[in-house]
């Protein structure tokens, strides 16, 4: 679930692609006579979609539209010219952490030898009409953006955002600036380099900017993840359980693009409460008096305290407080209108948050069988839970491998030594 | 402070000091961009220039979005010891993270340096949510293991820079971070030697003193002096 996971999965594969890709141009222009259009852009377009699937910095993969306009416009020059530039990035790729004064030297290096791709590409379109040269553009623009989503799906990879319209735009949006810049470089020659390597940097910033800021969000969430997992150690990992099956039901229930993420925020910090409840409470194995119960019931009623400074936050606050409320209005938390019924994003976590606790170990009894689970959450429907997204639960796991539940800690202090491979390791 | 005003140079300080500087610097060159395009493409220079400034205009706006991310982050994760019920008062937070950037101001440290000592103050206590039940408030902040889950869940988030280091158990190589680190450590102390132990200012901070650096505790004494 971590972003860092992910990255670091990207990470290890990228060397293997970038090869693979260098590897196909390299053996293009062995055997292709020189220089030779359809070869090289076949060669080109596999190098941009290699880079674009795997590579996500440091100049933001969008600028590499830039090279395959240019190479379609001449790709004997281009070619050699992206090969400088892709081993530039290669190495600038392996120093993720470094400082950003490095990181915008590198950004520069990088683009060099993009200018010199335009400079020598751009030269057959110098004297085309602006419209032809923007037109074309576009074509190569999205022509690339469906190359790379092919080859994501081909692999296995998930889509970096939900939709098409909002990626297609950018990306043929890119294509335009791309082409533009070729042809206004091969009017000027090295006269304009400057301009075009800023404008290409401007691109490039706009481009990984999206990343930094979704990384931005996912890395907050992870951080209050796992400090309710050092509050609650023994309830390790049922945060990511429980955004695993919302994820699903949501998908189910028609939730799509930004509101299934928000789901997931939600879920993963759906007890995120749990900070303001004494940890005794929280593990205690027998029952809980009157008073102790009130006290843990607060969990729900202090999120929107907790988590007000986090404003893109504020839209998962709701579903958070209040999916403790039952579908017959009983169970506790706030509502934010008395009497009405909870959010849809509310009766999913409900569900999710009950299947997942049934099916792990609690301190206070072993963990339920699934059909157990299954059962119990129908014969609550209607009172506990929404009776829609119970129906729609069970085929959502249907044949789904299920998360794995956490072992049972036999310890504070085993569950303590997992918790530190988790903060050493991230 | 000396004669010279740092209040005067500090907003272009801060500008320098942002990550997204070359968006800022690049930005200019959009104008350039179209003088040099406009004789080539006519009207169609308008939708270059356009178009990369628009591109300029939205790299500015995510990246600041990625940033107040970061310093709600921060926010928060200075307020759940307090909900969580491992600082004696409320608002430990805003009190560290205040007087460690008066310190690093005494200090002369560099804006950036400033905004990152008092963010790594305002969290730096987050990983007492580590233990089972806090034991000794009064020791401050000299817990390794406190200090490791808390540059653990810092370090879960991108782009935060050195605080992780600062608020971690192993003293920073970076001199810099060394001397935030410290500051961090000594206003940290102090204010659990005020707040939860129930000294007095001036005791407290001379029981801070015997583990700080002298150029620290003498900013410390200053910046408190001040209020």
């Amino acid at each position: 679930m971590s972003p860092h996971s992910q990255s670091s999965s990207a990470t290890t594969q990228t060397p293997l692609l970038g090869l693979v890709a260098l590897v196909i141009v390299l053996i293009v222009m062995a055997t292709a006579s020189w220089p030779a259009p359809t070869w090289a852009w076949v060669a080109l377009a596999a190098a941009y979609v290699a880079i674009e699937v795997r590579w996500e910095e440091p100049a933001g993969a969008g600028w590499l539209v830039a090279p395959a306009v240019a190479s379609a416009l001449d790709p004997g020059g281009a070619m050699a010219a992206l090969l400088v530039a892709i081993a530039v990035v290669a190495v600038i790729d392996n120093r993720r952490q470094h400082e950003a004064a490095r990181l915008a030297v590198g950004r520069v290096v990088a683009h060099v030898p993009l200018v010199a791709v335009f400079l020598v590409g751009g030269g057959a379109v110098a004297g085309e009409p602006a419209w032809s040269v923007a037109v074309g553009g576009a074509v190569v623009g999205a022509v690339a953006l469906g190359l790379a989503l092919l080859v994501r799906r081909l692999i296995g990879q998930p889509r970096r955002e939900e939709g098409y319209v909002r990626p297609l735009a950018e990306s043929v949006v890119l294509g335009v600036i791309a082409a533009l810049l070729g042809a206004l470089a091969g009017s000027l020659g090295w006269l304009v380099a400057p301009i075009v390597t800023a404008g290409l940097i401007i691109v490039a910033a706009a481009d990984a900017s999206r990343r930094q800021a979704v990384s931005a969000r996912e890395g907050a969430v992870d951080s209050l993840v796992l400090a309710l997992e050092l509050k609650d150690l023994y309830t390790r990992g049922h945060s990511e359980r429980v955004a695993v099956y919302a994820g699903w039901l949501g998908a189910e229930m028609g939730l799509r693009g930004e509101r299934l993420r928000k789901l997931r925020y939600a879920a993963l910090l759906h007890d995120i409460g749990k900070l303001a409840v004494p940890r005794h409470l929280i593990r205690k194995p027998g029952s809980l008096t009157a008073e102790e119960f009130c006290r843990v019931q607060q969990h729900a009623v202090v999120v929107p305290e907790m988590l007000q400074p986090m404003t893109f936050l504020s839209d998962v606050v709701p579903a958070i407080s209040e999916h403790h409320i039952h579908f017959d209005g009983s169970g506790y938390g706030r509502a934010r209108y008395r009497g009405a019924r909870t959010s849809l994003e509310a009766r999913i976590l409900a569900v999710a948050d009950a299947f997942d606790a049934m099916t792990t170990h609690r301190p206070y009894r072993k963990a339920l069988s699934v059909d157990y689970a299954l059962t119990e959450l129908e014969r609550c429907a209607g009172s506990q839970f929404d009776p829609d997204v119970v129906t729609a639960f069970a085929p959502c796991i249907d044949g789904r491998s299920l998360p794995m539940p956490s072992d049972g800690f036999e310890s504070d202090a085993d569950a303590r030594r997992v918790a530190e491979r988790s903060v050493s390791h991230g | 402070m000396g004669e010279f005003d740092r209040g005067s140079v500090a907003p272009i300080a801060d500008t320098l000091a942002r990550d997204d500087w070359p968006v800022l610097v690049a930005l200019p060159a959009v104008a350039s961009l179209f003088v040099f395009a406009a004789p080539r493409f006519g009207w169609w220079a308008f939708a270059l220039a356009g178009l990369v400034y628009v591109a300029g205009f939205v790299a500015f706006d995510r990246t600041r979005a990625a940033e107040q991310v970061h310093e709600e982050l921060v926010t928060t994760l200075g307020r759940i010891p307090e909900v969580g019920g491992l600082a004696v008062a409320p608002g430990r937070s805003d009190r560290v993270s205040g007087l460690a950037r008066k310190v690093a101001d005494e200090l002369d440290l560099k804006p950036r340096s400033v905004v990152e000592v008092a963010a790594a103050a305002r969290c730096g206590v987050v990983g007492r949510l580590g233990y089972d039940v806090w034991p000794h408030l009064r020791l401050g902040y000299d817990d390794r293991a406190a200090a490791r889950w808390s540059a653990g869940i810092v370090d879960r988030a991108p782009a935060v820079g050195r605080i992780p280091s600062i608020v971690g158990p192993s003293v920073p190589t970076d001199s810099d971070a060394a001397v935030m680190r410290s500051i961090v450590e000594l206003v940290s102390a102090y204010d659990d030697a005020v707040h939860a132990g129930g000294l007095d200012p001036a005791a407290a901070l001379e029981k801070v003193a015997e583990t700080g650096r002298a150029d620290v505790v003498a900013a410390l004494a200053t910046a408190d002096a001040i209020g």
